[in-house]
């Protein structure tokens, strides 16, 4: 016991010195997607309509990268390396004293936040103060959803590496997914609640982590041969690697969207046809963001070392007999197909869905700009982040953001859901429709930042 | 210009910042081994980094094999190798990672990659971010030295290793070496091993050309490396002030 609050008194002081602000900002994040479905679910303020909707999956699909991004960072786990693992501690102990600190530290930020904005909400007539007690419900979910997977992760044994347990690893978050959309009177606020989570720990268990080190390693096969490739230059060597790059990123991204999407089929499957565009939706969209994830499906890491700067990817090329700038194109490629898939896989929904609720045109016509703009705007944010300058990153991400905050500003000035066309909501509200362009051309903006360094003679 | 030296450098300037790295002439030729020393900021990765072809000179030429590395990087780079304990790696396995990099390089040389995996001790099966900061080490030096390149370029090659890794790189260099068409720059902080290997030393100080030649006479007869660079250091100051 003794160690538990020692340990729970010193997590929480390192959160409140060195990782604090980050911890509170990553809950804050983490509430967003949920924020924002109960935002778009006009018609049930507490849960979302019986049965997942597209739009509301979509939006738990991003607890996928903001879990794991929040797991590995608030902890000060990172590349394998904590000090906490050398604590005299048992791992149950540990998790569970962190976890309590998590949540105690970020309780103060989001009960601010809370308030405020319930304060907002009462004063609003049309939105009311029971929209501010469902995204109380909703942040006290994503809470919940920050410290789950660690008391999970701790409760298997990690002194048994292989065997059983780690299929039940595998097996845990599809089976956490069937419950949670299951559970009756929680249909289906926590039910995605718990599709995030689970996604975000199917992405934590694959990487690397002290408390699922033995899980993860890999028993090492037989020794391969080391025979070499021949090509015919190196520039063909880098066209063999940008095509085997992107057929293996895709081949990763489609196994990891059969994994998100399975849950959906297993959950009551009626061959419906919106059931099956949501599956086939959630695989295209979930292998195009994974394949696009890592440029030529490679990802560098500095043996040994623990953090790697934007551009590091280029570096790792910069001493093989091909011309930068060749890389940058590849990268630069390879980040537009998969955008260009993910706003593919948006339009086809966005077609059915109109021709299945012709009265909320609106709503989707909103989702595919936002679509439209993150596809753009993460095609910069790729590139540069692997081969750009630091100073072309941050234009990527500046205007990647702006574009997202006026698609959002653009939502809510319009509310599309109201209008049976998304056309319609802009022509009503003229200042939503000049954020659509402010949006669309960040957006555009975004990914033509890297474009003077592709254009450059090799 | 010389096409008998393996590096030509005439007249270099380079500016970085408020840093800058003049180097007035300094050749390598075929066969030898040159140690590159000085203190920390001194510029000896900005002298790496423009041979790499990965810096334009300010000012002046600069040659590897021949050839400008700035105007022509595919032709420098497929027959220079470069190692920098820095610099990253794709994080495949060791066998797939050298697999991958064999493609770009009509050289590279299957039995070697072999023979240095058994002398560096790295299992290829392991993946990079798996190794240790010496196995790092270990397979930069292994990429680097695969194609048989006509020089090899190593920045920090001792950081992280063990004595028997120490000892490998050694030999590796010198088995290099003494092929007299092939020549090796070494950067290192570990002076004995540089002091022990090198023919010919560039000691490098504040961006500025402190002692250059062949390591006996840069080094006097009784004093070590290390004392050496003490010496000039404690006379640079001097005269700076």
């Amino acid at each position: 016991m003794n160690g538990l609050v020692h340990h729970f008194w010193v997590t929480l002081r390192l959160i409140g010195t060195t990782r604090g602000g980050l911890v509170a900002l990553l809950a804050l994040a983490n509430c967003l997607p949920m924020v924002a479905m109960q935002m778009f679910s006009r018609h049930a303020p507490h849960a979302f309509a019986a049965g997942p909707d597209p739009a509301a999956f979509a939006f738990s699909l991003l607890f996928v990268p903001l879990a794991r991004w929040s797991l590995g960072l608030s902890l000060g786990q990172r590349d394998d390396r904590t000090s906490a693992v050398t604590l005299p501690l048992g791992p149950r102990v540990r998790a569970l004293a962190e976890a309590l600190a998590v949540l105690v530290a970020v309780l103060i930020p989001a009960a601010l936040l809370i308030l405020s904005a319930s304060v907002v909400f009462a004063e609003s007539p049309e939105v009311g103060l029971e929209r501010g007690l469902a995204i109380l419900g909703t942040m006290g979910a994503a809470l919940g959803a920050m410290a789950l997977p660690h008391l999970f992760l701790a409760s298997l044994d990690r002194e048994q590496p292989f065997g059983w347990r780690m299929a039940v690893r595998w097996l845990a978050a599809p089976t956490l997914v069937l419950i949670g959309l299951s559970l009756p009177g929680a249909n289906s606020l926590l039910g995605y609640c718990v599709v995030g989570v689970s996604a975000g720990l199917l992405v934590l268990v694959r990487g690397p982590s002290p408390w699922v080190a033995s899980s993860s390693a890999r028993q090492l096969g037989p020794r391969p041969e080391l025979t070499r490739l021949r090509a015919a230059s190196p520039l063909a060597a880098l066209r063999g690697d940008f095509l085997r790059g992107l057929g293996r990123a895709s081949l990763r991204g489609l196994g990891w969207g059969a994994v998100l999407a399975a849950p959906l089929l297993a959950n009551g499957s009626d061959g419906s046809g919106e059931q099956l565009a949501i599956v086939a939706t959630t695989l295209v969209v979930a292998a195009a963001l994974i394949a696009g994830a890592r440029p030529l499906g490679l990802s560098t890491r500095v043996a040994g070392s623990q953090w790697l700067e934007s551009g590091s990817f280029g570096r790792a090329w910069s001493v093989l007999p091909v011309p930068a700038v060749n890389v940058a194109r590849a990268v630069y490629l390879h980040a537009a197909l998969c955008s260009t898939a993910v706003l593919g896989a948006c339009a086809l929904v966005h077609r059915y869905w109109v021709a299945q609720h012709a009265d909320s045109g609106g709503f989707a016509g909103a989702l595919l700009l936002a679509a439209g703009v993150v596809s753009m705007a993460s095609i910069g944010i790729r590139s540069t982040t692997a081969t750009g300058s630091p100073r072309a990153w941050q234009g990527s991400w500046i205007l990647g953001g702006t574009a997202a905050a006026a698609t959002w500003a653009t939502y809510f000035l319009s509310a599309p859901s109201e209008h049976a066309t998304f056309l319609g909501a802009l022509q009503a509200t003229p200042v939503a429709a000049a954020f659509v362009v402010l949006a669309l051309a960040l957006g555009l903006g975004s990914a033509l930042v890297p474009v003077p360094q592709l254009a450059a003679r090799a | 210009m010389s096409q008998t030296h393996l590096v030509d450098i005439r007249g270099l300037r380079i500016d970085r910042g408020a840093f800058s790295l003049r180097i007035p002439a300094w050749t390598v030729a075929p066969g030898s081994v040159v140690g590159v020393v000085g203190p920390n900021g001194a510029g000896k990765t900005t002298l790496i980094d423009c041979l790499a072809g990965l810096i334009r000179p300010t000012e002046g030429t600069v040659r590897v094999v021949g050839r400008d590395p700035a105007a022509e990087p595919m032709f420098v780079r497929s027959r220079a190798g470069f190692m920098s304990d820095d610099r990253p790696l794709f994080d495949l396995s060791v066998a797939r990672l050298l697999r991958m990099l064999s493609g770009y390089y009509a050289s590279w040389d299957e039995a070697l990659v072999e023979e240095l995996l058994a002398r560096f001790r790295v299992d290829p099966r392991v993946r990079v971010r798996d190794l240790s900061r010496g196995q790092g080490t270990s397979v930069r030096i292994i990429a680097a030295l695969a194609f048989r390149p006509d020089v090899v370029v190593l920045d920090e090659p001792g950081t992280g290793l063990d004595l028997g890794a120490r000892r490998a790189v050694l030999e590796a260099v010198l088995s290099v070496a003494r092929d007299p068409t092939r020549s090796v720059i070494i950067s290192s902080h570990q002076l004995a091993d540089v002091e022990r290997i090198a023919d010919a030393l560039l000691v490098l100080q504040d961006g500025r050309v402190a002692a250059s030649g062949p390591t006996d006479e840069v080094v006097q007869d009784g004093e070590s490396l290390e004392e050496t660079l003490l010496v000039l250091r404690a006379s640079g100051m001097e005269a700076a002030s």
